[in-house]
């Protein structure tokens, strides 16, 4: 299309997309894989959240239940700024 | 045949298609629990009688096929008049008589057994503080075996909270002892004419009932510590504090743990009143020169508790989870999934949440040196409960679990947890349903009473009610007496129980499971939070109403059997998610009683105790417009702001059995 952002443009939402960041929050057994400034964990853009664990060393076979935003969510859901992102392991109670 | 007729597993005609997401495990093969041809050449059968049917066939001469059969059926029918009694005690004339159980009755335990008791005895109009009530505790089926989390109780009554039938399970040491001594309910019945209270003491040989004038008005702990002074560590204790002497609508009934404390309690529904009202302070149960439960088959047994045992141990919820954290483990992750009810239901996150948290409750047990696991009762493989301790390093409070943290917590937005724990205690004490009295205080803080979050204001509050003083006694009846009292509009109860820790709105099964359960609103009757929130049997979506009548139907169904086991409900996580794990269960009933069921029979028996309990209620006066949520449940919740939106026939789905 002839009306398509601008280069400028382009390398202005690339920057912004690259600073993408999330709330992160590891709970219960998985807390010892907490990053530093996980409330406000740094990402890039469209991180799926399989990726991410792999990044932060979190055996995956630990994790069973993944919340963004409230909602259950599979390792293959790409995270985008502002998510807030819970890692659970298998947990019950009541 | 005429004698098969009354046998409960057969009371179902049909069996209830199971069709959802929920694993139940693998079906295996189908078998007839009774084939309808030759019913007495097979030997197999034959021993899978309940006693009285056998009784009936013995001494008519009918259907013993051989002197050998006969021969056998005489020696089970000795072995099981030692074990099958009925212990009815009235607590007017103060007398006690035992009884075998009548041949509907025999094959019953736990639940399926206090529900159809009441269902035949309890005139379903009662006042349930009236002579006319009756309430029956029965240990489950399994209770007193070598099986691995089968020591809970199940206390029923008409319940005075909700006007309808109450089953409510606890765990304690009671349990086992009773079915030791081969008591398959105690009953207590009619009504002193004074205002005395007894002390009832059920030993091997002897029951007495004596004068209780030395515990009168004393709190559970005291009541405990005597008690077992007394009559020997280790003696089973059921007792009431001052709130069931009141005979308040919040009270329970509190079971003594392996340590002595009343941290276990048949907490919900008010039964601690018919406790009270019929003059009886506590119950002692002394298993002292018991033998063993009597099991067909030990070596059977022996191979379905190894392999219940690995299925237990292997989950990782009940091997892992529960034990590490405790049940508070559930707080972060209901608030995560904005469930977790704030501000007497205002909305689904707790800001605080992670000050109150299963895994904050662990370190602070950590650093005062409390205990984080523990169990209710001996055999107890998951071991989820604790005993916290306050910043001296005293005991505080054991048995602090999710409900009761979420309910004194998050609900009134009380952020300290030593406070909470404080709460906790009290209600212990005092005898109090702890998810009634969250409620209660989070209804009195609306009505401005209290302030919102204020710990020792709530502290304050909730001691009046040992004291007998009139504010005491508003809140001691629980939310919905207790916001009619002070003009509020905003009362959190279905039949007049007060809803648990799950919003409705956003669990939406466990909502179904509040609607229509026979018991009011309640987490355990039917706990969607499993499939909806843990992927635990399922996963469905919480949020949407797709598919969550059926989960909460079905989880229904399934939570009255394991109720009627005497399993602690918490199996059912591993269950749930185990090929085998229904199967296990059957095997184990299998081989203590010499039966042959199948899965399907227990899918038959969960719905036959539902359909008790909603014939009692029927007859009680409920329809279908008790089945509803309070109107501002249509309000949007945050964070996901959903509202509440089935409709009454959608929801009656859930109690279509046929």
């Amino acid at each position: 299309m002839s009306d398509c952002a601008n280069p400028g443009d382009q390398f202005f939402s690339t920057v912004l997309l690259m600073t993408a960041h999330i709330a992160l929050k590891l709970f219960a057994s998985l807390k010892r894989y907490t990053p530093a400034q996980a409330d406000r964990f740094s990402i890039t853009p469209g991180l799926t959240i399989a990726d991410l664990l792999k990044e932060l060393n979190v055996p995956l076979a630990e994790v069973k239940l993944v919340f963004v935003n409230g909602v259950k969510q599979d390792m293959n859901m790409p995270l985008k700024d502002g998510d807030r992102v819970g890692i659970f392991p298998a947990v019950g109670g009541g | 045949m005429d004698l098969l007729c009354v046998l409960d597993f057969h009371r179902v005609e049909m069996m209830l298609p199971i069709q959802s997401k929920i694993n139940f495990g693998a079906a295996p093969k189908k078998r007839a629990l009774f084939p309808q041809k030759d019913l007495c050449h097979k030997k197999h059968i034959v021993n899978a009688l309940p006693i009285p049917v056998l009784r009936a066939i013995h001494q008519t001469g009918n259907g013993t096929g051989s002197q050998i059969h006969r021969q056998e059926n005489e020696d089970r029918i000795v072995k099981e008049e030692i074990m099958a009694r009925i212990l009815r005690i009235n607590t007017r004339k103060k007398t006690h008589s035992f009884e075998e159980p009548g041949a509907d009755l025999a094959a019953l335990g736990g639940r399926g057994l206090t529900s159809r008791m009441v269902l035949n005895e309890v005139p379903p109009t009662c006042h349930p503080l009236s002579k006319h009530n009756k309430l029956v505790v029965a240990p489950g089926l399994l209770t007193g075996t070598a099986a691995a989390n089968s020591g809970r109780i199940s206390v029923g009554a008409k319940s005075p909270l909700t006007g309808g039938i109450k089953e409510s399970n606890s765990g304690g040491i009671l349990s086992q002892k009773l079915a030791r001594l081969g008591i398959k309910a105690v009953v207590l019945e009619d009504k002193p004419e004074d205002s005395g209270f007894s002390l009832v003491v059920i030993k091997k040989d002897s029951v007495e009932i004596l004068p209780a004038d030395e515990y009168v008005g004393l709190g559970n702990n005291d009541v405990m510590g005597r008690l077992w002074d007394t009559y020997g560590k280790r003696v089973g204790v059921m007792s009431i504090g001052p709130a069931g002497q009141q005979r308040l609508a919040a009270a329970c009934i509190n079971f003594a743990d392996p340590n002595g404390r009343p941290g276990r309690a048949a907490g919900r529904g008010g039964l601690g009143a018919v406790m009270g009202s019929k003059g009886i302070k506590a119950i002692v149960v002394d298993d002292s020169g018991a033998g063993k439960v009597p099991v067909a088959d030990p070596e059977a047994f022996k191979t379905a508790n190894k392999r219940w045992v690995e299925i237990l141990k292997g989950h990782p919820v009940t091997s892992q989870g529960l034990p590490a954290y405790g049940t508070a483990i559930l707080i972060n992750i209901i608030n995560e999934a904005g469930a977790l009810p704030t501000k007497n239901f205002r909305s689904g996150r707790f800001e605080y949440a992670q000050d109150i948290s299963g895994e904050r409750i662990a370190e602070v047990i950590e650093q005062r040196g409390g205990k984080t696991k523990d169990g209710c009762h001996p055999g107890c493989v998951i071991q989820c409960s604790n005993v916290y301790h306050d910043k001296d390093g005293k005991v505080l409070t054991s048995g602090f679990e999710y409900e009761t943290i979420w309910a004194l917590g998050a609900n009134t937005t009380i952020k300290d947890l030593d406070d909470v724990a404080m709460l906790d205690a009290l209600c212990d004490d005092i005898g109090l349903d702890t998810i009634e009295m969250g409620v209660t205080l989070g209804v009195a803080m609306e009505a401005g009473l209290i302030p919102w979050g204020d710990g020792k204001a709530a502290i304050d509050l909730l001691k009046k009610v040992r004291t007998g003083d009139p504010l005491g006694k508003i809140i001691g009846n629980g939310s919905l007496f207790t916001g009619q009292a002070l003009g509020v509009d905003r009362i959190p109860v279905v039949k007049r129980q007060a809803l648990p820790a799950y919003d409705p709105r956003a669990v939406k099964g466990q909502g179904v499971t509040y609607c229509t359960s026979p018991m009011g609103a309640d987490h355990t009757a039917g706990y969607a939070v499993a499939p909806n929130i843990l992927k635990v049997g399922g996963d469905v979506d919480p949020l949407k109403k797709e598919g969550n009548v059926e989960v909460s139907k079905n989880l229904q169904i399934a939570t009255a059997a394991v109720d009627s086991t005497g399993l602690c409900l918490f199996v059912a996580f591993a269950v749930l998610d185990t090929e085998d794990g229904v199967q296990t269960i059957v095997d184990l009933l299998n081989a203590q009683y010499g039966l042959s069921l199948t899965p399907e029979d227990v899918v038959k028996l969960g719905v036959s105790i539902l359909k008790d309990e909603h014939t009692f209620n029927q007859r009680a006066g409920f329809t279908k417009v008790h089945d509803r949520l309070p109107d501002f449940f249509a309000d949007p919740l945050p964070p996901h702001n959903v509202t509440w939106d089935y409709t009454e026939e959608e929801l009656q789905q859930a109690k279509q059995y046929d």
